[in-house]
């Protein structure tokens, strides 16, 4: 990991200094995991949603819950960021999530009353707890930002960022995703424990970190978010790097030990998460680097791997060949 | 990360194995065991079998270990199957054909664990064929250098080079080139599989672009090799001998050969009377006996080659007793020896060794001959006055019978030798059949060619021997009939020379021999042998033809020596009495005309004085040229005849003042020796000096320490370099080649030691690249990447190895800065953003990418001495990660 965000880099005006303010925020809350902070942010800035995957109680409801209070809540000036959090349960039914229409009894009409979707952050707690009914319905949101209720459709904000989190799906009680949902999550992102230093911290300050409204303030705006999404479409990105992602997508589809190998949309949306990832890393171009860190995170989810020990492996094969060919790389000039 | 993926094992991949490995080694092996059989004559025993039993043998082991059987459990099992059956063998009652059976199976067990251990080697260990081939030339070093006497009878530079170090050099470079790839096929796909026809195609044409090369840059000297070596090439593999080619063979001192004393035919002519050599020959049947010259041998025909019309040795020669060494390459005073000839001559009884002194005249020193089966030669000095005469000498041993006196084989009528023949024919009478003789052999060598002719000369020679029941009977008939006479009291045979056409060949052919025993029964010497050949053959009597010299005793003089003319070339045969060897005997009748005519002739006033020392050892000092003295220190020499070895090196005083002194160019002065020289000092036996007699009782060793000092020495020969330490063997080698062995060890062994060195330098030499690189590049980026590389591989160098799974920028932060802190993640992050960007990197950045590299270094070097430093750069294996390339995905498992 490239660790250029120092606070003292926080001082400036445009929107990208800001992020550090914003990692430092999470940072309060959210111990040893630096990295996933990162990969948050960057699924963020990708306009991408993304998926948090562990055991309960390592931190990803708390993780999600200070980024939304981090860039939601407060009245710093400019619109409103709207955080809403849905806790996921077997029983509940899609129009919990996107509403329902109530007869009004003064207009004497079916209004409609707009459901917990409509907002710029949600946190689909447990996603995988909910029947199958229900994830569909939220994916579709995710991937066309619009909710079709009878003829109307409603347009969700340009600013639609989910955060999901599940549990791993051998747990009792799970739908799992179908790989064609779990496509549409940009990343997935695994939080494991955290470091022996970074535990006895939290558990010092645990105090501080319990009272997480007290703690986060927000420090970025509606438009900082929106300006650094476009930011990141302009970062610069080499023609080797974008053969690398080809290379590795192609990687995937050749080896013998994956069964399904990586969709054009993935590299698609690799190559928007390098961008950000950049970003994040306050550069304005792609490095070698992001790829290794990313590979994993964006790609690993969409695959079918034969065996179990080719879930380990395989993809980390095909990386490594391609970043060792990155790194001997000469480009002329 | 990658997980290391035990090989596939399919049957088709095996197949490839078994093409492109084992075959070229078991055909490696081939020529491996058929040279060293033919090298130590011991253990001759069916090398054939030798080769199969050592090709399925590694072949059965390569599969068996391919498929990854546990060779410490099977080998000990092998090995203890192998000893179990051994000692049954032994115990099986049976005598000498059970001894053969054991040692024969002894032979196999050996060559067959061998082979399993090799089959085993070569399947497991990827390096072995390189070490195998390196082992092999070792081997075949060590045989040459053992085996000198083998290595001077045939081509030792075309033998060596052509049958063992060429096969093994390419079996290294094919090994090389191939294998490596090869093992690394762990799928059958159609693009590995091209690609390796490529390579080996690519190899091929390689090789042989490399032996045109080398043909076209060595034709000058190839050509001279050549002309020095041609005459052996026949015999080198032990193949067909032309016997025309061996006449007209080109002795390149301008001297006579066999081309011209084989000229049977015109040898009473006016030509014929060039003295060729003369020989010593003391009596050896007894002092009072007749004097026993003996017919001297050059070679043996043994078969007739119908498709040719002439006489012929062939490759399939049994039992072939022909020691044919070139005395002119043989050193002076070595001795060359091939006591399998004795063996092979098949005689022990009434048969002994015999010294004969050989001194060369007109004969090529080419050219060898000698009374009877020799089996060793020794290179003489000649005494300063003599070798005006005779520029060369030779001692020769020969396996000679009792039965072998030129008397004893004379074609004539004279009565009193008539009476010594009876004598020894009836001590032949004693064989009676060939019933106990080789089944093989006797095949051989009575085999008459067929057709009408040949059935002719049978039914004539039965009806000649009807009556003989005995071998020796059948020669005597066949003699009887060549010298009948006819009503009128007239020889129903004569000699002649002028008989057939004038482009008749030397030797007659089938139809010479048609006119001559049927209807001009006139003709000369190989008329006389090529008749009765076949007449003995077709009576079942193992005959050959012989070519030689006829023996004159004219030793009225000096008794024991004989002279030898040209017109003394002469044909006879040889026939074969089992437990007595072959035997001489000569059908050609007396030439009426001319056998008493050569006179007596130039004898020598005196028999040259022979050496009573020779001594081989270094000058202890240079030479005194006002005493004329020479201070030597030697161990080894001859005394008279006799080779002896002190114990202690001795240093003796030898009075030069009338010594010649040589070199192998020519004279030399006395001051040119120096201490340290090699030289070999030689003393006659004059009369005027006091020299001591020999003792037969006493060793020579003592009877030289008894010599009074200081020796008179006659000659002084110095070698061409000085050789302190060289062993014995070793100068031996070297002299004995005209091709320095030496030049070629010293270069293979620079070879070699120049590839460890590349080995060892090829780190530094990759550092200087890239620095070098990194100095010279010219735009910023390339300056940028080359400071790139620079860096990282020095790093590596120094030990610090980037895992598979970091980037070059992680590995900056998290090994190099963490160990040398020496800003190289600064550097790393201008590099990446000016290779990732197209943006010009700006000054600042330019400045720090030029500052980084001398900076770095000297931060990094500085950390270790001088000694550590040296050993990091010596570590190729490092280099080698640093440079591989990632494997392939492999299959997990």
């Amino acid at each position: 990991m490239i660790n250029e965000t120092t606070p003292s880099a926080a001082t400036g005006t445009a929107p990208i200094n800001k992020l550090a303010l914003l990692t430092d925020n999470i940072g309060k809350i959210i111990k040893g995991k630096h990295l996933e902070v990162q990969y948050v942010i960057t699924a963020l800035l990708a306009k991408g949603h993304i998926l948090l995957e562990d055991n309960p109680g390592s931190g990803k409801t708390t993780m999600a819950k200070a980024l939304a209070q981090s860039i939601a809540g407060g009245m710093h000036g400019g619109t409103h960021i709207n955080f809403k959090r849905i806790q996921f349960t077997p029983d509940l039914l899609p129009m919990d999530l996107i509403g329902s229409h109530i007869f009004d009894d003064i207009k004497k009409d079916f209004v409609f009353k707009k459901g917990p979707l409509f907002t710029n952050i949600l946190l689909a707690d447990e996603i995988n707890r909910a029947s199958p009914k229900v994830q569909s319905a939220l994916l579709e949101c995710m991937a066309e930002n619009q909710i079709s209720i009878g003829e109307k459709t409603y347009q969700l904000d340009k600013l639609f960022f989910t955060i999901a989190t599940q549990n791993p799906i051998e747990m009792e009680g799970t739908y799992p995703l179908p790989a064609a949902q779990l496509d549409r999550f940009f990343m997935k992102i695994t939080f494991g424990y955290v470091s022996e230093e970074a535990e006895m911290d939290i558990y010092t300050n645990y105090n501080t970190i319990n009272s997480i409204d007290k703690t986060i303030s927000q420090v970025l705006t509606y438009e900082d978010i929106t300006g650094m999404q476009a930011e990141a479409e302009n970062v610069f990105i080499h023609e080797e790097i974008i053969r690398g992602v080809k290379n590795i997508v192609w990687g995937t589809r050749r080896h013998p030990d994956i069964q399904l190998g990586a969709s054009t949309r993935s590299g698609i949306i690799f190559l928007k998460c390098l961008r950000a990832f950049a970003l994040v890393n306050r550069r304005n171009y792609v490095v070698e680097d992001d790829i290794k860190h990313l590979v994993h995170v964006v790609l690993h989810h969409r695959l079918i791997f034969k065996n179990k020990e080719a879930a380990k492996t395989a993809l980390g094969q095909i990386a490594e060949r391609e970043l060792d060919r990155l790194i001997k790389l000469r480009i002329a000039g | 990360m990658s997980i290391e993926v035990a090989q596939k094992r399919t049957f088709p991949l095996l197949l490839l194995h078994l093409l492109f490995l084992v075959l070229p080694t078991v055909a490696l092996m081939y020529v491996f065991i058929g040279f060293f059989n033919e090298s130590r004559s011991l253990i001759t025993a069916g090398s054939f079998w030798q080769k199969a039993s050592f090709g399925l043998g590694m072949t059965a082991s390569y599969i068996l270990y391919y498929y990854r059987a546990r060779f410490l459990i099977t080998y000990p099992i092998l090995l203890i199957v192998l000893w179990i059956i051994y000692e049954g063998l032994k115990l099986i009652p049976g005598e000498f054909d059970m001894f053969f059976v054991v040692v024969r199976y002894k032979l196999f067990a050996v060559t067959l664990a061998f082979a399993v251990l090799i089959g085993f080697l070569l399947a497991r260990w990827k390096r072995f064929p390189i070490v195998f081939a390196v082992v092999l030339l070792a081997i075949t070093i060590v045989i040459r250098a053992d085996n000198t006497d083998y290595f001077t009878t045939v081509d030792a530079f075309q033998l060596l080079m052509y049958r063992m170090i060429m096969p093994v050099l390419l079996y290294l470079l094919y090994m090389v080139f191939m294998a490596e790839s090869l093992r690394d096929l762990l799928e059958l796909k159609a693009r590995r599989i091209f690609g390796m026809l490529g390579r080996l195609a690519l190899f091929l044409i390689l090789i042989s672009a490399g032996f045109y090369a080398t043909g076209e840059y060595l034709r000058p000297s190839l050509r001279l090799v050549q002309e020095k070596f041609g005459g052996a090439k026949g015999d080198s593999a032990g193949g067909g001998v032309d016997t025309n080619g061996m006449l007209k063979k080109n002795p390149n001192d301008g001297k006579h050969s066999m081309r011209d004393y084989a000229q049977m035919k015109n040898n009473q002519g006016s030509g014929g009377k060039k003295l060729l050599f003369c020989a010593y020959l003391p009596n050896f049947i007894g002092p009072d006996s007749f004097p026993n010259p003996i017919y001297f041998t050059s070679y043996h025909l043994t078969y007739y080659d119908t498709a040719h019309e002439r006489f012929e040795r062939d490759s399939l020669v049994p039992m072939d007793d022909v020691f044919d060494p070139k005395p002119n390459r043989i050193p002076l005073f070595k001795t060359l020896t091939d006591t399998s000839v004795i063996r092979k001559g098949m005689g022990n009884k009434l048969r002994r060794s015999v010294t004969c002194d050989i001194y060369y005249k007109e004969m090529s020193t080419e050219d060898f001959t000698s009374p009877s089966t020799a089996y060793s030669c020794q290179p003489i000095t000649v005494e300063e006055e003599f070798r005006k005469e005779f520029p060369f000498a030779m001692k020769t041993k020969s396996w000679i019978s009792e039965l072998n006196s030129a008397y004893f084989v004379y074609n004539t009528d004279n009565k009193d030798i008539r009476k010594f023949q009876e004598q020894r024919f009836e001590v032949l009478r004693e064989v009676k059949n060939y019933n106990r003789f080789d089944k093989k052999l006797l095949d051989y060598y009575t085999t008459n060619p067929k057709g009408p002719l040949f059935d002719s000369i049978a039914d004539l020679a039965k009806e000649i021997a009807k009556d003989a029941k005995t071998p020796i009977d059948k020669i005597i008939a066949v003699r009887d009939y060549f010298l009948s006479k006819d009503e009128f009291g007239e020889p129903n045979f004569v000699y002649s020379l002028n008989v057939g056409k004038k482009d008749d060949p030397n030797i007659a052919n089938a139809r010479m021999l048609r006119t001559f025993l049927f209807k001009e029964k006139r003709g000369y010497c190989t008329y006389y042998a090529g008749a009765s050949l076949f007449m003995l053959r077709a009576l079942g009597v193992p005959t050959r033809f012989t070519v030689g010299f006829l023996t004159e005793d004219r030793a009225d003089k000096n008794k024991g020596w004989y002279w030898f003319y040209s017109n003394q070339g002469h044909a006879w045969i040889q026939v074969y009495f089992p437990e007595y060897g072959w035997l001489d005997f000569d059908m050609t009748v007396s030439n009426t005309d001319s056998r008493e005519s050569p006179a007596p002739d130039g004898t020598p006033p005196l028999q040259p004085p022979k050496a009573w020392l020779m001594a081989e050892g270094v000058a202890a000092a240079d030479a005194d040229t006002v005493k004329k003295s020479l201070q030597v220190k030697f161990k080894k020499g001859i005394f008279y005849d006799r080779d002896f070895n002190l114990e202690n090196e001795q240093q003796f005083e030898f009075d030069v003042v009338n010594a010649k002194v040589s070199d192998e160019k020519g004279p030399r002065k006395l001051k040119e020796i120096h201490a340290g020289d090699s030289v070999m000092i030689i003393s006659y036996a004059d009369g005027s000096k006091n020299v001591p007699r020999p003792v037969r009782e006493m060793s020579a060793e003592a009877q030289v320490m008894r010599a009074i000092q200081p020796v008179i020495g006659d000659e002084v020969r110095i070698k061409a370099i000085p050789e302190k330490k060289k062993p014995e063997k070793e100068q031996q080698k070297k002299i004995t080649d005209t091709f320095s062995w030496w030049t070629l060890l010293w270069g293979i062994g620079g070879f070699a030691v120049l590839l460890v060195f590349i080995f060892f330098l090829f780190p530094t030499l990759c550092y200087l690249w890239y620095k070098r690189k990194a100095a010279h590049a010219k735009t910023p980026k390339d300056r940028a990447y080359w400071v790139y590389r620079f860096s990282m591989f020095t790093y590596n160098q120094l030990g610090l190895v980037r895992d598979e799974n970091e980037t070059a920028l992680e590995y900056a932060r998290d090994k190099v800065d963490k160990n040398y802190a020496s800003g190289f993640e600064d550097f790393m992050r201008i590099y990446l953003k000016i290779k990732y960007t197209n943006m010009p990197p700006d000054t600042q950045e330019l400045e720090a990418i030029s500052r980084y590299s001398p900076a770095f270094t000297a931060k990094a070097f500085a950390r270790y001495p001088l000694h550590k430093r040296i050993a990091k750069f010596l570590n190729t294996a490092l280099t080698n990660r640093f440079l591989k390339r990632p494997a392939d995905e492999k299959k997990t498992v």
